[in-house]
């Protein structure tokens, strides 16, 4: 059984299926880095830990060649690792174009396909940064490529290294302790959204809005909380507030309907609460509640609260 | 992908195409002009890219090379620290900073480095021996290893690290950030190679390589007129009078007072371009109301000083001297705006522009554009 699953894995000598890898590899960057769907619902790390276990398969198959220390290569290897960077360093450049494209059309396609969906990936108003999956998409493309030009190029029936000597022995050594990086990948990433303390998001300067209502004056307050960076979660708060000297309202979202608003759950599940309230003194109260979830059965979830407090007369009393 | 379409020419013409529909929405003039530069540039960088000549005694020299590729990584530092034009609306100041002046300097050293190596990295396998085709193998896995290190590392930090970082992030893979991505891309393996190979050999008369005297000729005249383009430009914005084009219609008021009168008022409305240069260029617009009833004139809008913000620019900063409003005891209202206008390649070299309108009490215009 063993056996058998190894052989599956050692792709080395079939060029053909090792092909077929780098082309299911590129399709599925293409796929994490668009904005469809737009929210992958706190399930992100699955996908980021196929694409890495598909890379480990991948690195297996070249036999780690674009990663290995020239001291271990005689002197064809090097030059194949050599030269894979070289032809690398063209197909990266396609590759991030291409990219960029999956990204600017599937985020156009989401924003036509899910107009009120209040959270997909991206844009947002917040500053995020990059999304964490395209961040990944990115990461993915920069570290594989000459591996892919290795996988792509490299002939069928390969030669098979002698183990007899130290510096292949060395070689079958770390491919062997590679396969470590998939654990290490999935601790990292609780650690990332279990410890790393809660981190503010202010506005991106490139989104505006501006709300005018009769009589009265108005204020958009766009605001979050990032909690593991972005592999964790984004919760926002986005509120336009309108006030005429009597009471202040909320009125971009009254009903409460998308609530919260620039949140981002690709890594964690969000579950979000809001609530609304005026006192009788014309006081708006506007309240985010939200629970990161990171694991099943809430096991290290955080809780966020954003609240926004504006007096009759537009005097913020609280915000985020 | 062999032949012409070539995975660099494609992402060139990607990365072109981007910048192309960027430029092209906004739809004035100007910036199809600067479009058509671009291409010139884009033409330029593909004849001066298939000459191979002998970098010659002085740029041979591995001491050289490397103050080339210590000033290119200046410039993108440069690049990089360049934050995204701004315009302030309280002061009326807007700057796109030394951008374009870095972005030349980075397209000179960048043509120095090409021919310092004889452009080994991009070359045809026809034409580099056995030892240029491991060098620059080698040169390129070098390269990539530091892109993957740089790049990698400062989306992972900034993304990672807080707020203040991520903005900084945002800001700058929506700006400048491309551009030095750009660069890093197609001419990182050059700059390594520049910095790894030795001193080289001066070669004997008959081994000297090169392309066709008139292909050199040929790039040495559009690599004069790419970089004189925007010098002369920028010395007519100083020195050629501004553009101006103007419109002002008449019209009657009606208002409603509480004690429930409706006063007739006369007023007009006042539309200037003052456009300071060509092709680097900015406007300095007025779009204001202004009315009078025989007794004073007073602005109904468009004279406050918000209201002193220029109008489109390209590759020009300006710089709000003066913007004042005001109505004289004998009703005369003055509405002055002043700005000093400079190329952002020669920030030193500008000119100084006063929009003024002026109208007496009776809705006489004695001053405008």
């Amino acid at each position: 059984m063993i056996s058998s699953s190894r052989r599956s894995l050692d792709l080395a000598g079939d060029r053909r299926r090792r092909r077929a890898l780098v082309t299911i590899i590129l399709i599925a960057t293409g796929v994490l880095a668009s904005a469809l769907p737009p929210s992958l619902g706190g399930y992100g790390i699955i996908p980021v830990l196929l694409l890495t276990t598909l890379d480990l398969v991948l690195i297996r198959s070249t036999r780690g060649l674009a990663f290995a220390r020239g001291k271990s290569l005689d002197e064809r290897e090097r030059s194949l690792r050599d030269h894979a960077y070289r032809v690398g360093f063209r197909w990266l450049g396609l590759a991030v174009a291409i990219l960029l494209i999956v990204t600017i059309v599937s985020t156009i396609i989401a924003a036509w396909l899910f107009p009120m969906v209040g959270a997909p990936s991206f844009p947002s108003d917040l500053n995020i940064g990059i999304a964490g999956r395209g961040l990944f998409a990115v990461l993915e493309i920069l570290c594989m490529v000459p591996t892919m030009v290795i996988a792509w190029n490299q002939p069928d029936g390969a030669e098979q290294p002698d183990q007899a000597h130290d510096a292949p022995r060395q070689r079958g050594k770390a491919l062997r302790l590679m396969w470590l990086t998939l654990p290490l990948v999935l601790v990292l990433w609780v650690l990332d959204v279990t410890v790393v303390p809660v981190q503010a998001a202010s506005r991106n300067p490139n989104f505006s809005s501006s709300t005018r209502q009769t009589g009265a004056k108005c204020q958009d307050f766009v605001s979050g909380r990032v909690v593991g960076g972005p592999f964790g979660a984004t919760v926002g708060l986005d509120a336009t507030v309108c006030w005429n000297g009597t009471d202040a309202s909320l009125v971009n979202d009254p009903s409460l309907r998308i609530c919260g608003g620039n949140s981002n759950d690709d890594f964690a599940s969000v579950t979000e609460t809001c609530t609304t309230h005026t006192d009788s003194g014309g006081t708006l109260q506007y309240v985010v509640q939200a629970r990161v979830s990171p694991l099943p059965f809430s096991i290290g979830s955080r809780d966020v609260t954003l609240t926004l407090v504006v007096s009759r007369n537009g005097i913020v009393i609280t915000q985020p | 992908m062999n032949g012409v379409l070539t995975p660099t020419r494609v992402v060139a013409g990607i990365l072109f195409a981007f910048m192309a529909i960027s430029l092209a929405l906004p739809g004035s003039a100007s910036t199809y002009g600067v479009l058509a530069y671009l291409a010139f540039v884009g033409i330029t960088m593909v004849v001066v890219s298939g000459i191979r000549k002998e970098p010659g005694s002085w740029l041979g020299r591995r001491s050289v090379r490397r103050c080339l590729v210590a000033l290119i990584v200046a410039v993108c530092i440069g690049l990089i620290a360049t934050p995204p034009p701004t315009y302030n609306s309280t002061s009326g100041e807007s700057s796109t900073g030394p951008l374009l002046a870095l972005f030349m300097f980075m397209v000179l050293f960048n043509i120095a480095l090409g021919r310092a190596t004889q452009r080994v990295v991009s070359a045809p396998e026809t034409v580099v021996d056995e030892r240029e085709e491991a060098l620059r193998n080698r040169a390129c896995r070098l390269a990539y290893v530091i892109l993957l290190v740089t790049v990698g590392g400062v989306l992972l930090v900034a993304d990672l690290a807080g707020e203040q970082s991520r903005a900084w992030l945002g800001a700058t893979v929506s700006w400048s950030g491309w551009l030095v991505f750009g660069e890093l891309l197609f001419i990182l393996p050059t700059m390594v190679l520049a910095f790894i190979e030795p001193d080289r050999v001066t070669p004997e008369p008959g081994e000297i390589r090169g392309g066709s005297t008139a292909r050199q000729r040929a790039a040495a005249a559009l690599l004069v007129v790419s970089f004189g383009i925007p010098v002369v430009l920028s010395v007519a914005l100083a020195v050629l009078p501004p553009t101006v084009s103007t419109s002002s219609n008449g019209s009657i008021v009606m208002t409603t007072s509480a004690s429930g009168v409706t006063p007739v008022t006369d007023c007009r409305h006042f539309q200037a371009d003052v456009i300071v240069g060509h092709g680097i260029q900015a406007d300095i617009p007025v779009n204001a109301m202004a009315c009078w009833n025989g007794t004073r004139a007073a602005e109904s809008y468009g004279m406050g000083k918000s209201d002193c913000n220029q109008g489109d620019s390209v590759a020009a900063n300006v710089r709000t001297l003066a913007c004042t409003s005001a109505t004289l005891p004998d009703g005369t209202l003055t509405f002055r705006y002043r700005a000093f206008v400079s190329s952002s390649l020669l920030p030193f070299l500008g000119r100084t522009v006063t929009v003024e309108v002026i109208i007496d009490k009776n809705g006489h215009v004695l001053a405008f554009p």
